[in-house]
């Protein structure tokens, strides 16, 4: 018997080999002779896409090494982040559970699995894994800013400040201080989150240039919000510079351009950034600078982009409803469809933003004691953003209670009056129309109002 | 009747294995998200002119603002989309740059097509395909060296799988290419989903080539489309989320030659019949129960094939498997799993004709001829006894034959098509590690059609040697019969014998995967 086996397992051998160097010889015959670095190239790839190529590489010829698996994982998320493509976010989990599923403790695929799970929005999820990792790793600094950013979407924000904090503790550089830049403007201190966002644009390497192109859009976020446009363009112009074809960045100058009423040149950047990624998000903006230019037609075909969009992420499971729901509520559109999103989001995540959606779409649903309870939370925190005034003066409007309208339409305008254009302009008639009404009233004959009217 | 309800639903179960591999479960139709756009060029040097073959594969997000911006009717063929292909292969066209030694060439449009593959939700997704020509300036030395540079600018920043391959064809040599004669995703129809395999994001190419063949002007450009694969468009839908597509769609047609696949094919084939020459196999059984029953021609055939298409089945199931599994284990530790599973199956069902036979022995082994086995297996030990009895007493067949007839008629139950299909797939489901191999290797290289196609290839190559085997032993067996006495201790114990080889070998299977798991430890 032992002899037959023998037999068995080496005829295997000996037809396994054949049967291998037949393949070989199929696949190499028609190979060039030479293949050798030809001509000078233009390089059309980025750092992540030669990451990626190196990783795979590696997993080819190590498959059983976990390094492999790991290298491809940092570049697919770095990948996703540049991309706006959610399928590098599937294939850097794919490398993942290969490891997760013969090592379930390794750290640094966990840390990497929070990651990912934070940029699918499975925020529970990434909070139980990064709550993992703290007991295995306590000193390190990326669990702290994992954990804070779970907790941040959670809407846990004195964990977030903690987390945050020992994380700039065990190893300050941009990726804490953009945190805390974060965590400052969340609670109003535009001032400290523009000193500390310049602190993190200063600090990052010149050699992740996507990193470096994030963060100098999200510093010239905070100088738009402040309405200071000039700041806001040089940061935009440059990482533009440092990473072309950038997709945030190109979409922050169309926003710029609107903002200047220059319609023309915003459509046109707005167009080029949805040509690179085809978020819902800029389509409604393009959506919104044709509506504002007299283009209905060509608007109403990016309103119909972004309800397809929404469809297409139904069936994916794909959890943006936020952009979504927005867009449907600041265009009177399938509000019971927003309403549904809304409610479902806030069961996966209540940071303020989640409630100042839900509370847009509450208000334009008619359900306005609903939508101020939810405009409590979202101001919660005093945060210093137009557009979370102005929802919560048109909700303060449409309850009559018009001197809360008027001063937080009117802080909304003062925080930046070019927040959003047809908002913006939203803002000024109501509160041009609440300011000659007051004018009104204060007269010895007053007129009495109807709670609930304009809107 | 009995027999074909059976052979029908055995062809449906070989025919779910083999759909198996290609369920959506498997992949998803887009390597990336549902906004890429993936990109697809192919070009072909040829002494006069560069065949460039361009292909884009739109997700759903794209091809939704396409249907929006042209209004077409997304169907192939309709009118709205004849007038928007010749629109596109212009547009297109413009974001295409090749130049030769510097100097531009202008491309020309040869043909055009689309065709929309349902997507998630069966949205439509649009995938569009242009074959451009540019003639080849007939200036320089033949010999000399030259210079191609191609570009694509097409939806630039959008994320996608972009690859370009060159092929020189004959009268064409490279020196230097910067991107491969072969490509990964079977012109965007079939991309790999392993995670050796990240998205390509090759825009651009630079081959240097040399052109052998100009002789004294003769070679003029002719437009006209020579061969058969210029115009050979694949017409499927993403293989991987459509239903089982046909073994020539699988092939990449334009980067194997026919004699190199001809060649592969033959050396399969001659695999396959050594593979079935291998002890242990399934022609172990295959003999066994034709010459342990009263077996014909007709039933050799039969089970030839059956044990053929299990095995090939078996193959491409196993495969599936492997490949499914192998997201969440290493294959090297699966294997022995498997291998251990069907030395299971293989000991239940040794153990099944065991019992079978041992009962039913006395019934229908009776007037069998049995002992011809026998009497060689106890004398010598070697099959070969057999066929040297055969041709000793050649003279007797034509009486023999006439004899067995009868016997066929009186114990009609004899051989059945269960019995044949059981034994069959007894045969044919062992693992078997060369095929599966094979089979693998070709996934891993992207050649899935080319390696489902060398396992049909070696599958026949198995089917024939299994097959002339079973005939040698029924005719054998004839040739024999009326020569020997009809002992009915041999009668019972031969196929009591091979029942319970069948058995053995199971054990002896289970017992190999569980070593080369790790979990037994013999020290021979």
């Amino acid at each position: 018997m032992a002899l037959s086996l023998r037999c068995q397992l080496m005829g295997s051998y000996t037809v396994r080999l054949l049967g291998l160097s037949l393949l070989a010889l199929a696949l190499t015959t028609r190979t060039s002779p030479a293949c050798a670095a030809a001509a000078p190239q233009v390089r059309t790839d980025t750092p992540a896409d030669r990451a990626l190529q190196t990783a795979a590489a590696f997993i080819a010829q190590w498959p059983q090494q976990h390094e492999g698996y790991i290298a491809l994982a940092k570049a697919s998320i770095r990948k996703a982040r540049e991309s706006g493509d959610d399928g590098y976010y599937q294939r850097a989990e794919r490398a993942i559970h290969r490891i997760l599923a013969q090592q379930p403790d390794a750290s640094e695929a966990l840390l990497l699995l929070a990651w990912i799970q934070i940029g699918q929005h499975q925020f529970a999820a990434a909070l139980k894994t990064a709550e993992r990792l703290r007991q295995r790793l306590p000193n390190d600094y990326q669990v702290y800013g994992l954990l804070g950013d779970a907790h941040a979407e959670l809407g846990q924000y004195d964990q977030t400040a903690s987390a945050w904090q020992r994380m700039i503790d065990l190893r300050p550089g941009p990726a804490a201080y953009s945190r805390i830049a974060y965590l400052r403007k969340l609670y109003g201190d535009m001032q400290g989150a523009t000193e500390m966002m310049a602190m993190a644009v200063r600090a990052v390497s010149p050699r992740d240039p996507e990193t470096y192109a994030w963060l100098l859009v999200q510093y010239g976020d905070l100088h738009f919000e402040q309405g200071r446009l000039k700041v806001a363009e040089a940061a935009y112009e440059k990482a533009h510079h440092v990473f072309p074809a950038y997709h945030r960045a190109v979409a922050a100058m169309a926003r710029i351009r609107a903002a200047q009423q220059r319609y023309a040149e915003a459509i046109e950047l707005y167009q080029q950034a949805v040509n690179i990624v085809p978020a819902p998000d800029m389509i409604a903006a393009l959506g919104d600078l044709y509506h504002l230019t007299g283009q209905p037609e060509a608007a109403e075909q990016q309103y119909a982009q972004v309800a397809f969009i929404a469809r297409l992420d139904t069936l994916n499971a794909i959890p943006y409803s936020r952009q979504v729901a927005h867009f449907y509520a600041d265009h009177d559109r399938n509000l019971d469809a927003a309403l549904n999103m809304m409610e479902r989001e806030r069961e996966n995540r209540q940071d303020i933003n989640t409630y100042d959606t839900l509370a847009w779409v509450y208000y334009k649903a008619g359900r306005l004691n609903d939508a101020q309870k939810a405009m409590q939370q979202a101001l919660r925190l005093g945060t210093q953003d137009a557009l979370l005034w102005y929802h919560a003066g048109m909700i303060a409007h449409g309850l009559g209670r018009f001197d809360t309208a008027q001063a937080q339409l009117r802080r909304a305008l003062d925080i930046n009056p070019y927040f959003s254009p047809l908002p913006a302009r939203r803002a000024r008639l109501t509160l041009a129309e609440l300011e000659s009404t007051a004018r009104l009233q204060s007269a010895p004959t007053s007129v009495s109002h109807t709670a609930g009217e304009g809107s | 009747m009995r027999t074909k309800w059976w052979a029908w639903s055995f062809m449906m179960v070989v025919a779910i294995g083999v759909g198996m591999l290609w369920t959506p479960a498997f992949s998803l139709a887009h390597p990336l998200g549902n906004f890429s756009i993936n990109h697809y060029s192919r070009l072909r040097i040829t002494p006069e002119h560069v065949d460039v073959r361009y292909r884009l594969d739109l997700a759903e997000i794209p091809t939704f603002q396409t249907l929006q911006k042209s209004g077409i009717t997304p169907e192939s063929g309709h009118p709205s989309v004849t007038r928007y292909l010749a629109e596109a292969a212009a547009t297109f066209k413009e974001g295409l740059i090749l130049e030769i030694d510097g100097q531009p060439l202008a491309l020309r449009v040869i043909e055009q097509e689309a065709l929309f593959p349902p997507g998630a939700g069966e949205l439509p997704t649009l995938k569009l395909s242009f074959l451009y020509r540019a003639l080849l300036p007939q200036n320089g030395a033949p010999g000399s060296l030259r210079r191609l540079r191609y570009q694509d600018e097409n939806f630039p920043g959008r994320t996608g799988w972009k690859e370009i391959i060159a092929i020189p064809e004959s009268g064409i040599a490279f020196r230097q290419s910067s991107v491969p004669v072969t490509d990964r995703s079977q012109q965007l129809s079939h991309y790999p989903t392993d995670l050796q395999q990240s998205p390509p994001q090759v825009l651009d190419a630079h081959v240097t080539f040399v052109s052998a063949a100009t002789a004294d002007g003769e070679t003029i450009a002719s437009l006209a489309p020579q061969s058969g694969d210029i115009t050979a468009v694949p017409r499927q839908p993403n293989q991987q989320e459509i239903s089982p597509p046909s073994m020539a769609s699988l092939m990449a047609p334009d980067s194997l030659s026919l004699r190199v696949i001809i060649m592969a094919l033959t050396v399969a084939m001659g695999l396959g019949a050594f593979h079935a020459l291998e002890p242990g196999h399934g022609k172990t059984v295959v003999a066994a129960y034709l010459v342990g029953a009263r077996g014909t021609a007709q039933h050799a055939l039969w089970l030839g094939l059956i044990v053929t298409a299990t095995h090939t089945a078996g193959v491409y199931l196993l495969g599936a498997v492997t490949l499914f599994a192998s997201a969440y284990i290493v294959p090297e530790q699966l294997y022995p799993w498997l291998s251990a599973v069907s030395g299971l199956l293989i000991t239940g069902l040794g153990i099944y004709l065991f019992w079978q036979r041992y009962a039913g022995t006395s019934g229908t082994y009776t007037h069998s001829d049995d002992h011809v086995y026998g009497h060689s297996h106890a004398h010598t030990h070697a099959h070969d006894h057999v066929f040297a009895h055969a041709h000793a007493h050649p003279h007797t067949s034509g009486h023999h034959h006439a004899d067995h007839e009868h016997h066929g008629h009186v114990h009609p139950a004899n051989v059945t098509f269960r019995q044949l299909l059981t034994l069959g797939v007894t045969g044919g489901i062992v693992p078997c590690p060369a095929a599966l191999v094979v089979l693998l290797s070709a996934v891993a290289l992207q050649r899935i059609g080319f390696g489902l196609l060398l396992i049909v290839a070696f599958s026949t190559g198995l089917a024939a040697v299994l097959i002339a085997i079973g005939l040698f032993m029924v005719y054998a067996r004839r040739f024999m019969s009326h020569f020997q006495g009809e002992g009915h201790l041999i009668t019972r114990w031969l196929p009591l014998t091979s029942a319970a080889l069948i058995t053995v070998f199971g054990v002896v299977m289970i017992g190999q995967a569980l070593v080369s798991a790790g979990i037994l430890a013999f020290h021979l």
